[in-house]
């Protein structure tokens, strides 16, 4: 009897306890995955004093299952599987309401993987954007933050991904992509913040912008030219160009792929790149002293056009930068180290030859050198301290910093810096020879 | 009206109620004292044979009820096992009882009658009466059960030569039991019982009885010879490597498996009976010396306290000796392998046969004995560490993962990559119901279409599994009542569930599989964790026989990690499981002195001759059981 209890009693508490933890919660928050309209991208501009939000939403579509649905084997191709819908309001979360009222199913951020912000609300302050972005428990600081030359609706709306189902995807294909050459840049929110928690330093941030590009025709898009001839077909596509300044959550210019990638090396974020070299400087550097002399004289008659080019390939590069304060003068010490192989030829260079080598490498660094210094002028010129220069200050001399940094906006600009540039070409890749016709 | 506090207040102290403190009862502490009283002490399981009989000891007076060991086990906490009543020996049916009171008639006829009358004239009782001169013997046995050729040859044809020859000899035939059963007799094994309860017992074990003229007593020849299947590969328990051997449903063919693999006198086999109609006979197995003797004790204790009417399968037994009986977790191994059972054996376990079924009952049975195979032991150990990850990993999978994929895409939405969740999105596109009920749904379908192919002919089960896996998912899928994810999921899991090498472990999880979907669609992965959090407490709570139900794994017990996850290789295999307690725990030391002469400090006594021994079946209404450290005669015939 009294064993029976106890050994009902448990299993009373079982039968009872587990639908009632189960029943009573109500199924709290549960949203079945096909009642949401997965965000993939949005786009903020600021238009008549007013927030407009417009959201690329992904559409599900057969098309998008890959096979397996009834073997239909993807979507026609170059159609944008997402929906756009448009919501304006005078902040960005009754921007959001509104557009939220435009959509059947509930919006949901966690998947938005693209933020665009339009040129105009990127001047006045992408500060509230980026308070709603991080203060909302589903958006993510890992979406991309790009800012775009005129109003980023305008992109969102044109852009006719090609490869991808939606521009957000797009984006993050470039961002991808963008690691493998170095004049551009694309970055997450979560990194701006962390670059934008300095107080004098600008911050970059990615920007993008459409440009046109020819398709072969494709069925039922590109109209019938004359005589029923399909007309090849031009489209809209996204593509990275150099970067955007920003300085106090505010828009202050535009870097040029060349400064874009001056500014990478000066903030070691160049992991790979292509150093274009033209052949008459590898020529002079060999005429140098220290470099072969006479003997190329000779060669370089060889009928050699002056557009002629060698380029290289970066495949490992760091930056060290050092700040030193001697006597309450900052300066930087930046030495940049790169590693590379030869990618294309064009000049009739021996590479059996060490003294042509060091002057391959010698022109190579030359191009960083000429990067950077594009970089540090438009920096300058700009007065934004985006190489993180007042950072490496304050952790060189802490206590003098609160001095230095009431006026590094005037310091900044004069702020002396001393590169130092160090290539190596590692190997000449598949062969040393180039074709017969390019012998020296 | 009392208020809804004090009904609450009623149901936490009913449930909270701290549980009758287990300390040795009058009973048990008798119990003991009979324990270590030697065979004399025959209040216990007694000893089988002649000597001690159906003495007056085990039919009368307070020693029915009272244990063999009443001790709560030492170092182990008192509720390890479950309640201490009374601890009352395993009883006789009460037919049988009845019939000790009725002696041997000195007339065969009589005998014939009394039997007939008792089998209720039934066919299958054969009854022959063998004329010698002025000496009429009778021969009963149960057809079917008796090889009648051994009956015809060895005693009828014995009793006739034997006659004979006295005849020749001009001596007349000496008709004294005794005498005939040493002279007449050409039957290995004969036995003399005074009792028709002994008749009766070896009559249906297949024996057969011959009455004498003027005896009072009554000649008992071992004649048992019936049809059984042979032995064959298991069925459920295959094995990629290792013996091809499995149980059959005959108990001796059973045991003989085992001794043949363990060549040792130190394994002992404890007969005993159970069911009150069925009278079905039990064997513990176990290696003396090496199985903890407080385990072995509570084992026979528990066995005693069983009150059954009949025991067809060891299943029967198994829920009786269980800790915690309504746990869902099975707490003893079942295996139809006898190498399985010997690889327990050595680990210091004990084994249970039953007879009538294939499958052998090892305890203590830990949660992680119901993960390993054979195959781990038998195929290089550096395999062994994979395929059992594999297995944990499929334990795991078989549990959760119905119930992950719910939380996931009703709840976390976010932790999927973007493209996958875009795959999900639309494979649920046309899907009406919610993925609880999808994922409900399918789990139901899918155990039915299980249950529908288990008890189908194998034939026929071939064709439903095709109907129900191919066809009726493909039209699921297709007719939008089910994802195709759905559909992956569920026979993933399925598919996991079969890594579990035990069928019983694996209809564990199966059946917590529901509920935990069910927490999945309520509260997410919190409402999994909260379940599986209810689980791993309760599989903490779990005792089998006094050792931890997560043994190595919680309390961690570094030593024995290397059979847990992994085997270490054999010659790494030193000691055996700590956590079973076995008496010796280096493996490869047989201490047979110690077996002959009794644990150092033990009074040495001079071993007791026996004749009848725990072997043979026959005869005994129940088998020598006494407590391990007694010194007893030869365990082998």
């Amino acid at each position: 009897m009294s064993s029976g209890r106890r050994f009902w009693a448990p299993l009373l508490l079982a039968v009872l306890l587990v639908p009632m933890a189960a029943a009573l919660s109500g199924c709290w928050s549960r949203r079945e995955i096909n009642d949401l309209a997965i965000v993939s991208a949005a786009a903020i501009d600021w238009q008549d004093g007013l927030y407009q939000v417009t959201a690329e939403i992904f559409r599900p579509s057969a098309g998008t299952a890959g096979g397996g649905m009834g073997g239909g084997g993807g979507g026609s191709p170059l159609v944008r599987e997402a929906v756009l819908a448009t919501g304006s309001g005078p902040d960005l979360f009754s921007a959001v309401r509104e557009l939220a009222l435009k959509v059947p199913r509930r919006l949901y951020w966690a998947h938005a993987t693209t933020l665009l912000v339009g040129e105009a609300l990127a001047r006045r302050g992408i500060g509230e954007v980026l308070d709603f972005w991080t203060r909302d428990p589903e958006a993510r600081t890992t979406t991309l933050l790009a800012v775009t030359p005129g109003p980023a609706e305008k992109l969102i709306v044109q852009a006719e991904p090609g490869i991808e189902r939606s521009v957000g995807r797009e984006v993050v294909g470039l961002w991808r992509t963008s690691a493998a050459d170095g004049h551009a840049y694309l970055a997450s929110i979560h990194e701006y913040r962390v670059a934008a928690a300095s107080p004098v330093s600008a911050p970059v941030v990615g920007a993008l912008t459409l440009s046109p590009e020819m398709q072969p025709p494709l069925p039922g898009r590109g109209g019938a030219g004359a005589g029923g001839a399909v007309q090849p077909l031009q489209i809209v596509t996204l593509r990275l160009y150099g970067a955007a300044v920003m300085k106090h959550d505010r828009l202050v210019g535009w870097l040029t792929p060349r400064e874009t990638r001056g500014w990478r090396w000066l903030t070691g974020r160049v992991s790979s790149t292509v150093l274009v070299a033209r052949c008459q400087d590898v020529q002079r550097r060999l005429r140098q002293p220290g470099g072969g002399q006479g003997e190329s004289d000779s060669q370089t008659a060889a009928g050699l056009s002056p557009e002629t080019t060698l380029s290289f390939e970066v495949v490992r590069a760091w930056t060290q930068v050092q700040a030193k304060v001697q006597g309450g003068k900052p300066r930087i010490v930046v030495r940049i180290h790169a590693e590379g192989t030869l990618g294309a030829q064009g000049c009739p260079v021996d590479f059996t030859d060490r003294r042509h080598w060091d002057a391959m490498q010698a022109v190579m660094a030359d191009i960083i050198r000429n990067d950077v210094q594009q970089a540090l002028a438009k920096g300058r010129a700009l007065r934004a301290d985006v190489f993180q220069f007042g950072e490496k200050v304050h952790r060189a001399d802490p206590r003098r910093w609160p001095q230095i940094q009431r006026q590094w906006d005037a310091v900044f600009p004069r702020l002396p810096v001393e590169v130092h540039v160090a290539a190596y070409i590692r190997r000449s890749g598949m062969h040393s020879w180039p074709p017969a016709s390019l012998k020296p | 009206m009392r208020g809804m506090g004090y009904v609450l207040r009623q149901i936490v102290w009913q449930i909270m109620r701290p549980r009758r403190p287990g300390g040795p009862a009058g009973a048990s502490g008798q119990g003991r004292a009979t324990g270590k009283g030697g065979p004399a002490g025959s209040a216990g399981i007694r000893p089988a044979g002649p000597g001690t009989g159906a003495g007056g000891g085990n039919a009368s007076g307070p020693g029915r009820g009272a244990g063999i060991v009443g001790a709560v086990l030492p170092g182990l906490p008192p509720w390890a096992f479950g309640s201490k009543e009374s601890h009352v020996i395993q009883e006789k049916p009460g037919w049988l009882r009845e019939l000790e009171s009725v002696p041997v008639s000195p007339d065969v006829q009589v005998n014939f009658n009394t039997l007939t009358a008792l089998f209720g004239g039934s066919l299958d009782l054969v009854r022959r009466q063998v004329r010698m001169d002025n000496f009429c013997a009778g021969v009963v046995m149960i057809d079917g059960l008796s090889q009648k050729e051994e009956i015809e040859h060895y005693i009828i044809q014995a009793l006739h030569t034997s006659r004979l020859m006295s005849t020749q000899a001009g001596v007349p035939i000496d008709t004294a039991v005794a005498s005939l059963q040493e002279r007449a007799m050409d039957v290995v094994e004969t036995k003399i019982a005074d009792n028709m309860a002994d008749v009766c017992a070896a009559l249906l074990d297949g024996d057969s009885a011959v009455f004498g003229q003027g005896w009072s007593q009554c000649l008992l020849a071992t004649t048992r010879g019936f049809q059984t299947r042979a032995v064959e590969e298991p069925r459920v328990e295959v094995s990629a490597r290792g013996p091809r051997e499995g149980f059959t449903e005959n108990l001796l063919t059973n045991i003989s498996l085992v001794r043949r693999r363990l060549k040792t006198p130190q394994l002992t086999v404890e007969h005993l009976r159970l069911g009150e109609r069925t009278h079905t006979s039990i064997v513990l197995l176990y290696i003396r010396g090496v199985a903890k003797d407080e385990v072995l004790a509570e084992l026979r204790r528990r066995l005693g306290l069983v009150r059954i009417d009949g025991v067809l399968e060891s299943g029967y037994l198994e829920e009786f000796i269980r800790d915690r009986p309504f746990s869902v977790f099975p707490q003893a191994l079942h295996t139809e392998r006898p190498d399985r059972v010997c690889a327990a054996l050595l680990e210091g376990r004990i084994s249970i046969l039953t007879d009538g079924t294939p499958f052998a009952l090892i305890v203590p049975g830990q949660f992680i004995l119901f993960l390993q195979a054979a195959d781990d032991y038998y195929e290089h150990w550096t395999l062994s560490l994979g395929i059992r990850m594999f297995r944990v990993a499929g334990f795991l999978m078989a549990l959760l993962l119905p119930a992950l994929y719910v939380a996931i895409t009703t709840y976390h939405q976010d932790v999927l990559p973007t493209p996958l969740a875009l795959a999900l999105a639309v494979q649920r596109e046309a899907v009406p119901y919610p993925a609880a009920v999808e994922a409900f749904f399918m789990q139901v379908l899918f155990e039915i279409l299980f249950e529908a192919s288990l008890r189908l002919p194998r034939q026929m089960g071939q064709a439903v599994s095709i109907v129900g896996a191919v066809v009726m998912g493909e039209a699921a899928v297709r007719a939008g009542l089910v994802s195709p994810v759905m559909v992956i999921v569920v026979s993933l899991t399925a598919v996991a569930s079969f890594t579990i090498p035990a069928y019983n472990m694996g209809l564990t999880v199966r059946l917590l599989r529901l509920p935990m979907i069910l927490f999945g669609a309520a509260a997410g992965l919190f409402g999994i964790g909260m379940f599986s959090t209810l689980i791993l407490l309760h599989m903490l709570s779990l005792h089998s026989f006094g050792i931890p139900y997560l043994a190595p794994m919680a309390p961690f017990i570094w030593e024995e990690q290397k059979d847990v996850f992994l085997r270490v290789p054999w010659w790494g295999l030193r000691t055996r499981p700590v956590a079973v307690g076995a008496a010796d725990q280096i493996r490869g030391r047989a201490n047979v002195a110690e077996r002959l002469h009794g644990p150092p400090g033990a009074a040495q006594t001079p071993l007791p001759a026996r004749e009848a021994e725990t072997l043979t079946l026959g005869g005994a209404q129940v088998g020598a059981a006494d407590p391990p450290r007694l010194p007893q005669g030869e365990a082998g015939p």
